[in-house]
């Protein structure tokens, strides 16, 4: 059997954070977010870049699964992670993440669902270009992608 | 327990040396922005795997902040090159390894690297230095062995796993009544109190 090493390393980090100064917690989440702000205008531009990438990519799609092509379109919607939060769209996000099971399922199967990858593209479009606060707009296509993943037994994190 | 957003608890990020790793132009934004927004102010900033190494070769680092990168999974390589051929302090050091999505044939390899935590993108300040926070807190055991090299992976007690019985020596989920009354402020303050005794 080999051997098995434990032991409880001393983290500087654990030192530093107790040094006095520094701010509040409240302090320090608020100067981040509104850091985070300044990124949306170059957020907005990428995220509509993404998803036009996308359309190119799926409308390269065939009727037969093409391995390399959703590996492409995965690296595209991957990219695009992140970016929906940014500027304001949590909707758009969760419609991102669904996007990415459903590739990385077809992958990893080899099975082919044009309809279910169209379904996504779509609602990412639907989603881009909702008001802030149409909840009640974004739910029953969230659900609508809910139920796509249903059919590839896909358990989302989201 | 999570993190409130409107704490008044102080935390000093000034002094710490920060290696943050992200291909993605934006992703490295988005990290640098909150980062420096929680009060960060030595910063690597490293696009590519290669980059990293040489800041981890040259310089003592505090904490890691890396992207899984591309699908492939080479953040997590970067993390498991750190434990193993890192050198000493850097091998040990707090790394949070963010990631967009976890692709079904990278889910092992992303729990065996040797990470403190995975946080799922979208990044929020507040789940950042949450974990930051929780690192530096627990200070969980680090474990070195042919086959991992990283903190202790067993560090929450959640209870059996879905599906699985419970062992005959379980207690059972069920708290009955008191049997007892509560005690009284002045005897739950006895228990905190220091008091001298004779050996």
């Amino acid at each position: 059997m080999s051997s098995v090493r434990i032991h409880r390393p001393k983290y500087a980090l654990a030192t530093m954070l107790r040094k006095p100064g520094g701010t509040t917690v409240a302090e320090a989440v608020e100067r981040a977010e509104t850091n985070l702000e300044s990124l949306q205008e170059a957020g907005w531009v990428q995220l509509d870049e993404g998803l036009a990438a996308m359309d190119k990519v799926f409308a390269r799609y065939g009727d037969r699964f093409d391995g390399d092509l959703v590996a492409e379109h995965y690296g595209l919607a991957v990219r695009l992670i992140g970016l929906p939060s940014l500027c304001g769209l949590d909707a758009l996000e969760n419609a991102a993440h669904s996007l990415c099971d459903l590739l990385d399922r077809l992958s990893t199967t080899g099975r082919w669902d044009r309809d279910g990858v169209q379904v996504h593209i779509q609602a990412l479009r639907l989603l881009r270009n909702l008001p802030a606060g149409a909840d009640a707009v974004a739910e029953p296509v969230l659900d609508g992608l809910r139920k796509v993943r249903e059919r590839h037994a896909i358990q989302s994190s989201n | 327990m999570a993190l409130e957003p409107t704490s008044r608890g102080r935390f000093n990020l000034e002094k710490a040396t920060i290696l943050m790793l992200d291909g993605n132009g934006m992703g490295m934004d988005i990290l640098v922005q909150i980062v420096t927004g929680l009060g960060a102010k030595s910063l690597h900033r490293c696009l590519t795997v290669e980059e990293a190494k040489d800041v981890v070769k040259r310089n003592t680092i505090d904490l890691i902040i890396a992207d899984a990168l591309s699908p492939a999974g080479e953040g997590y390589e970067f993390v498991s090159w750190l434990r193993t051929d890192g050198g000493e302090p850097n091998a040990f050091v707090p790394v949070v390894v963010t990631a967009a999505h976890t692709p079904v044939s990278m889910v092992q390899k992303a729990r065996d690297c040797g990470a403190h935590y995975i946080v799922k993108k979208p990044l929020t300040p507040v789940v950042m230095l949450e974990r930051i926070l929780w690192i530096a807190r627990e200070s969980r055991p680090f474990i070195e062995c042919d086959a991992y090299v990283g903190p202790d992976r067993r560090h929450k007690n959640e209870g059996p796993p879905n599906g699985v019985p419970r062992r005959r020596d379980d207690l059972p989920p069920e708290v009955g009544d008191a049997q007892e009354p509560n005690l009284s402020q002045d005897q739950v303050d006895g228990l905190f109190s220091t008091r001298k005794v004779s050996l």
